[in-house]
């Protein structure tokens, strides 16, 4: 079914046009605001956006029974699944993320009894297929498929010359490409959810991502940690600004979930990674600088 | 009067432009007297205005009329003593009369104002126009569709300036709404569901039994045509608008209903106009009851506009507040931040259609009549026709007064060619 897309479109007072289209995909609102470009443009683009992401949650969704994911859970011990390349660099970045966060992100973790010591999947490359290594490893690609959306969309924006952008994910994810009309870098706040509308800290952005992972209030619990396998519920949210929208959407779940020896793991392998800490209780809130 | 607020830099700022914004204009032709080049022209200049009725709306009016300084009301006139002196504590420099003719006469008055019943205005309307003044009546035009045609042809061959109150045309709310509409962002328009209703008698206190039907002129078919040409012809205007086009057919009902206190006119109407393919405009009118107040309900298959509040709707996911709120700055080159990141995308907030602002803030003036007001005044100064006006209203009128053809005759009215102007 095709994704049904809302837009708007105005100009500047110096006649370039804003265009802003969104549309629901991967159970998240996709915004694309783009400037500079004429209306047709942005719908064209805008489409093919909403096309690439559903296709990608056509494959990565694991409670689709057509997904690659839902076949891939449902193989049985040590089975493998042809995979073409893409779902193979899919699969690596995963498993290249799981190793380079000392385990702290896993694509695994809703696995039963999962234990962060024992590998779930494998990819055989020479044979372009991902192995199964354990008969109820589950394949969750939840904290990494809107980054990866968001890296596709970036590229398809970047390449059809659009300069200045700023594109959002379900707000956990939000990119900017070049810089605000102004001329100034698009600067991002991450809400209090304690007080909405109101900021608890200011991101710049210019090429860069910003991903948020961490809890609601009245949403807690959906990311487990991978070192007791339980649900985190502290009032805490994690933001990364990094120039990958797909590392940004990893790393912000891996600091979330991750102990003190996995964040310096993370620190040691990113050290490009700016990372913040936000806490928050009816009270108030802190910013801390990871 | 809110409209003190908001001056004509304003309003093109609400609209997101500067002046001579050439996107503005080309959407808008009308507008074109609030450019920065065209108000230069006539900065200076002073229009000499006489306001032939000065009850409710003539003072309405002539409140914006003396707070504007390019307007010079030189001559107040109504037939009603005390109405009269009400106008005459707005504008006290002005001249008083009570024969309409004595304003008209007067070589030095370059513009007229009517605000007099509606059975009047073609009258009052064809003597100013033959004597070459510039002319702003209010809404309806007339009371008949042949007046009505008289009072275009007139000002056509004439060739003053020529306004009519339909004060849509100059809301910033509304334009900006038609503009959004006409980008397409809520779909293909499917219908316009507009309504008007108010919960009282519609009378005005009659100091002694045989000024009734003087005072209450409204309420009487010699006078009046009812709330087909008070209040629907606002609305249905919006249909033309929008479409660009004219119904086909026209099917009416209506009845006195409740206020039955000797008036003649309805006081519950409903009437639908059915576009080509069967898009249709309905309006509908009930004066007992207010709950559901007035609005114009515009819904495309993607979106819902409503002008009134002041709100847009979407079908499916709203858009995000923050980002609309981004791209409003960014309308008017105003750097800002937004706020909305966090841990996901919380579907129960965002699912709450709550709508969003038309122009970015709730409105805080009182409608376009002013800014109608102050642009008739820039016209018959500069000499020049607005565009569109004089058709729009035209076809307001003509609408209105084929619904209540159609609700007199109870029968369905195919639009009679003989009243299509070169419009449309």
């Amino acid at each position: 079914m095709a994704v049904q897309i809302s837009h708007t479109f105005k100009r500047t007072p110096s006649g370039a046009g804003i265009y802003y289209g969104w549309f629901e995909a991967m159970h998240s609102r996709f915004d694309l605001l783009a400037i500079g470009i004429e209306k047709e443009l942005g719908e064209t683009l805008c489409h093919k956006i909403a096309e690439e992401t559903q296709r990608l949650e056509k494959r990565l969704n694991r409670f689709d029974e057509e997904s690659d994911i839902w076949q891939i859970n449902h193989l049985d011990n040590y089975d493998r699944y042809a995979a073409d390349p893409e779902l193979l660099v899919i699969f690596a970045e995963a498993l290249r993320y799981r190793e380079m966060t000392a385990g702290a992100f896993d694509i695994a973790v809703q696995t039963p009894e999962y234990n962060i010591e024992v590998p779930y999947f494998a990819i055989d490359a020479p044979c372009e297929s991902i192995l199964k290594l354990k008969p109820d490893a589950i394949a969750d690609f939840g904290g990494f498929g809107k980054g990866y959306a968001l890296e596709t969309a970036q590229r398809i924006l970047v390449e059809a010359g659009v300069q200045s952008s700023l594109l959002s994910f379900g707000n956990s994810s939000v990119c900017g490409i070049g810089l605000h009309p102004s001329g100034k870098k698009w600067q991002i706040g991450v809400e209090n959810p304690m007080h909405r509308g109101t900021t608890m800290n200011l991101f710049d952005l210019q090429n860069e991502s910003l991903s948020s992972s961490g809890n609601l209030p009245h949403n807690r619990g959906h990311i487990r940690s991978t070192r007791t396998g339980k649900p985190i519920d502290t009032n805490r949210i994690v933001s990364v600004v990094s120039p990958s929208p797909s590392e940004c959407e990893v790393l912000s779940t891996a600091l979330f979930a991750a102990d003190a020896e996995q964040q310096e793991a993370i620190r040691n392998n990113f050290p490009h990674l700016q990372a913040t800490v936000m806490d928050f209780s009816s009270s108030g809130y802190t910013v801390q600088r990871l | 009067m809110n409209n003190e607020k908001i001056n004509r830099r304003d309003f093109l700022k609400e609209l997101g432009f500067t002046a001579g914004a050439t996107a503005l204009f080309a959407s808008f032709p009308w507008l074109s007297g609030f450019a920065e080049e065209n108000q230069k022209a006539i900065a200076k200049e002073k229009l000499r205005i006489g306001v032939i009725g000065t009850g409710d709306r003539g003072r309405f009016l002539l409140n914006f009329l003396v707070r504007n300084p390019k307007a010079d009301v030189v001559w107040l006139c109504d037939n009603y003593q005390p109405w009269l002196e009400l106008g005459q504590q707005i504008a006290p420099n002005a001249k008083t009369c009570a024969d309409y003719r004595q304003v008209i006469d007067d070589p030095t008055v370059e513009a007229i104002v009517i605000a007099t019943p509606l059975y009047t205005h073609h009258e009052i309307a064809i003597a100013a126009m033959e004597a070459g003044k510039h002319l702003f009546c209010e809404k309806s035009m007339a009371k008949t569709l042949d007046d009505t045609l008289d009072m275009y042809q007139t000002h056509k061959r004439t060739n003053h300036v020529f306004f009519v109150d339909q004060q849509r045309l100059y809301d910033p709310v509304y334009l900006k709404a038609i503009e959004m509409i006409r980008s397409g962002m809520f779909g293909e328009i499917q219908g316009i569901n507009t309504f008007w209703n108010r919960n009282g008698d519609w009378r005005r206190p009659v100091p002694s039994p045989e000024l009734e039907r003087k005072i209450n002129w409204r309420l009487y078919r010699e006078y009046s045509c009812g709330l087909m040409t008070e209040l629907a012809c606002h609305q249905i205007q919006v249909g033309t608008w929008i479409w660009r086009e004219l119904p086909e057919r026209i099917y009416g009902q209506g009845g006195i209903t409740f206020w039955k206190d000797g008036r003649e006119v309805e006081d519950n109407v409903g009437v639908i106009y059915t576009y080509k393919d069967g898009k249709r405009l309905t309006f509908s009118s009930i004066i007992s009851n207010a709950f559901y107040g007035l609005e114009e309900q515009i819904m495309g298959n993607l979106g819902t506009v409503e002008p009134e509040v002041g709100k847009y709707y979407f079908e499916k996911t709203p858009p995000m507040p923050g980002l609309l709120q981004m791209i409003n700055n960014i309308e008017k080159e105003i750097y800002s931040t937004v706020s909305f990141a966090g841990p996901s995308w919380d579907p129960e907030i965002a699912k709450q259609n709550h709508g969003e602002y038309i122009i970015g803030k709730k409105r805080d003036f009182l409608d376009g009549t002013g800014f109608t007001v102050d642009a008739f005044v820039d016209a018959a100064i500069a000499g020049k026709q607005p565009p569109m006006i004089a058709e729009e209203s035209y076809y307001a009128t003509v609408l209105s007064l084929l619904g209540q053809q159609s609700i007199e005759e109870k029968r369905e009215i195919f639009f009679p060619e003989e009243y299509r102007i070169d419009y449309l």
